[in-house]
């Protein structure tokens, strides 16, 4: 990962509020090598999604401040860039896949329609060219019969059916960056590991880059390449996923790990993390998960952990890291 | 309106899914099958007015003055003479006129306008509710009359005044529909594809505004026609001897006590007519609520 195609710079993103902005990220730095798939785990209000919109400049200009950092595209500062550039970008470069399948259709039109229009709208071309791409695609996501769901509205569609729609629209074009924020929250389980299927053939057959973005460290953990863990707007660890699932060094990625529920009853008690996310105006002194971290020193609450290296490519915010094999 | 008429029904096959949901659900309302069959009646009079109406609806007669319901006028004859039944479904054409033509203007302003407010906000939103708040403020007859009044008194201008004075409500409608529409999360969806705003709003928001609107369109078809009425009645809608359900009523004020018929047909004709505009705009209601089954 020489030069990454994403490279995310302490990015702090606040919403104003009556009272002042509040933080919803506060320095979150991040990388994705082109082709290769982030995982961005954490809890709701964990600031992963304002993350996410942050890349694709979709925040809600009304509230939303972007008060720090960078998010470099190629080298490409993308914050300095006019709306106009930005809108260029998304579709194009950039493009997203959102949690609820069932809503982000638009009812009034076929779904090969709105594939079409994703496609022309980067790419001008014949309606009948379109049309082609569009059942192209629409193979692509695995979808039985694609000339027969052109036409279909998507009221007809499962709800499996439309995020593999959504899928195909967000492909239309060409991305080398997809941005998945909770694919398969909204979805049957059987048909989530579907979806997993497909996006791991994506990233693989059309070489997109990834930023899968759940609070599910099953779903992150089959497919991503790297993971980052994201507690109230900071990342508190991030490294290679293979490492970090075997190896987890922050107490909080531990007990994330402690909290997925696992097909073989009595192997290990599902264990849940005490407490809940901090007020983002007032946060605890020192690091921000010492008041929910069982093994909290008096140090904890002094001063902040910066993030440290602690093997190649992994780093974990945390006084007590590396943390010694217990037996 | 016989254009209008081929338009739906050509487009029905095409616009699948949801239409046909809307038709099956309208279906098990029997309410409205009656109410759409009586306004589908009174289309078919309006259109076949030349070859219903027995009698040529301007021609008086000094030897049927004011003459009850017979067998050679079914309705009686009006103050000169003229066939009631002959001049209720000519009239019918104007009726059905202005039913439609102020729900067309109304809707042709009213749409861009919402969308523009409810979709941009900000200061174009602030300025453009405020004038509706001011028109709002007066009640709708005395705008179309005091509009009428001013267009001059025709049947056109009546019909342009009446849409002017509904306006109102159907921008208020239309930007809560646009508002509503733009917060959904398709609308989202299109935005991370880089679609351009005017794009979203016209592609995407547009026609997601149509249904709750679709509900007033019939219902404000009701008060049109009332309106009308009202203006007629006045002298600033259908000019004599033309006939339209309100002049009708209009010349039948002065003889109520002797010809009673002359006020009754009409005023039947229009009581109906509205009332099946309303129950199949309830209907149409019911049969778009997404929360429905």
């Amino acid at each position: 990962m020489s030069a990454p195609l994403l490279d995310v710079r302490g990015l702090a993103v606040g919403f104003a509020g009556e009272d002042g902005l509040v933080p919803a990220v506060q320095g979150a730095s991040f990388a994705l090598g082109a082709g290769a798939c982030l995982g961005i785990v954490g809890e709701s209000g964990s600031g992963k999604s304002v993350a996410a919109l942050s890349v694709m400049g979709l925040l809600p200009p009304a509230t939303a401040r972007i008060t720090g950092g960078s998010v470099l595209l190629d080298g490409r500062d993308l914050l300095a860039l006019t709306p106009e550039a930005r809108r260029q970008l998304r579709g194009g470069e950039i493009a997203m896949i959102f949690q609820e399948p069932m809503t982000s259709l638009n009812p009034a039109f076929t779904i090969g329609d709105q594939i079409a229009e994703a496609i022309r709208a980067h790419a001008p071309m014949s309606a009948a060219a379109a049309r082609e791409r569009a059942i192209a695609l629409l193979r692509q996501v695995r979808i039985a019969s694609p000339e027969k769901r052109y036409d279909e509205y998507p009221h007809r569609l499962s709800g499996g059916m439309r995020q593999r729609v959504m899928i195909a629209i967000a492909l239309a074009g060409n991305p080398r960056l997809l941005i998945a924020d909770e694919p398969t929250t909204a979805l049957d389980v059987t048909v989530q590991a579907q979806i997993v299927a497909l996006l791991r053939d994506i990233q693989r057959e059309r070489g997109t880059a990834i930023l899968l973005i759940s609070h599910n460290l099953g779903l992150i953990a089959g497919l991503a390449d790297e993971i980052a863990v994201m507690y109230a707007g900071r990342v508190l660890e991030h490294g290679p996923a293979a490492r970090i699932l075997a190896h987890p060094e922050h107490p909080y990625t531990i007990g994330l790990l402690g909290a997925v529920p696992r097909a073989a009853p009595g192997e290990a008690p599902l264990v849940g993390i005490e407490g809940s996310v901090p007020d983002p105006r007032h946060p605890p002194p020192g690091c921000v998960f010492q008041p929910r971290c069982p093994f909290a020193e008096a140090r904890c609450a002094e001063a902040a952990p910066p993030l440290r290296a602690l093997a190649p490519g992994h780093h974990a915010a945390c006084h007590l890291a590396p943390l010694e094999p217990v037996a | 309106m016989a254009t209008a008429l081929t338009a739906g029904t050509a487009q029905a096959p095409a616009a699948d899914g949801r239409l046909r949901r809307v038709l099956r659900r309208l279906q098990r309302q029997p309410t409205s099958l009656v109410a759409g069959a009586v306004i589908l009646a009174f289309i078919i009079i309006a259109l076949a007015a030349p070859w219903v109406a027995p009698q040529d609806p301007l021609a008086s007669s000094f030897l049927a003055v004011r003459k009850p319901p017979s067998a050679a006028h079914w309705l009686g004859t009006d103050e000169v003479g003229r066939d009631v039944f002959s001049r209720l479904v000519w009239g019918a054409r104007t009726s059905m006129l202005a039913g439609l033509i102020p729900v067309l203007v109304a809707l042709s302003i009213s749409l861009p306008l919402g969308l523009l407010s409810g979709y941009a906000g900000g200061w174009i939103d602030m300025v453009l509710m405020r004038v509706v708040d001011a028109m709002l403020a007066i009640p709708f007859l005395i705008i179309a009359i005091a509009l009428a009044a001013f267009l001059g008194p025709d049947i056109w201008n009546a019909m342009l005044a009446i849409g002017i004075a509904a306006l109102p409500i159907f921008v208020r409608l239309a930007r809560a529909a646009a508002m509503s529409v733009r917060a959904e999360d398709y609308v989202e969806a299109t935005r991370s594809l880089g679609s351009s705003p005017l794009r979203i709003a016209v592609r995407h928001i547009l026609p997601n505004m149509l249904p709750p609107l679709l509900v007033q369109t019939s219902v404000m078809a009701a008060s049109a026609i009332i309106a009308e009425a009202s203006l007629s009645f006045l002298g600033l809608g259908q000019q004599p001897p033309a006939p339209s359900w309100g002049s009708m009523l209009n010349a039948a004020q002065r003889h109520m006590a002797a010809a009673p018929w002359m006020a009754i047909a009409p005023g039947c004709a229009i009581f109906l007519l509205v009332i099946s505009l309303n129950v199949l705009g309830d209907g149409l209601r019911d049969a778009l609520d997404p929360k429905g089954r």
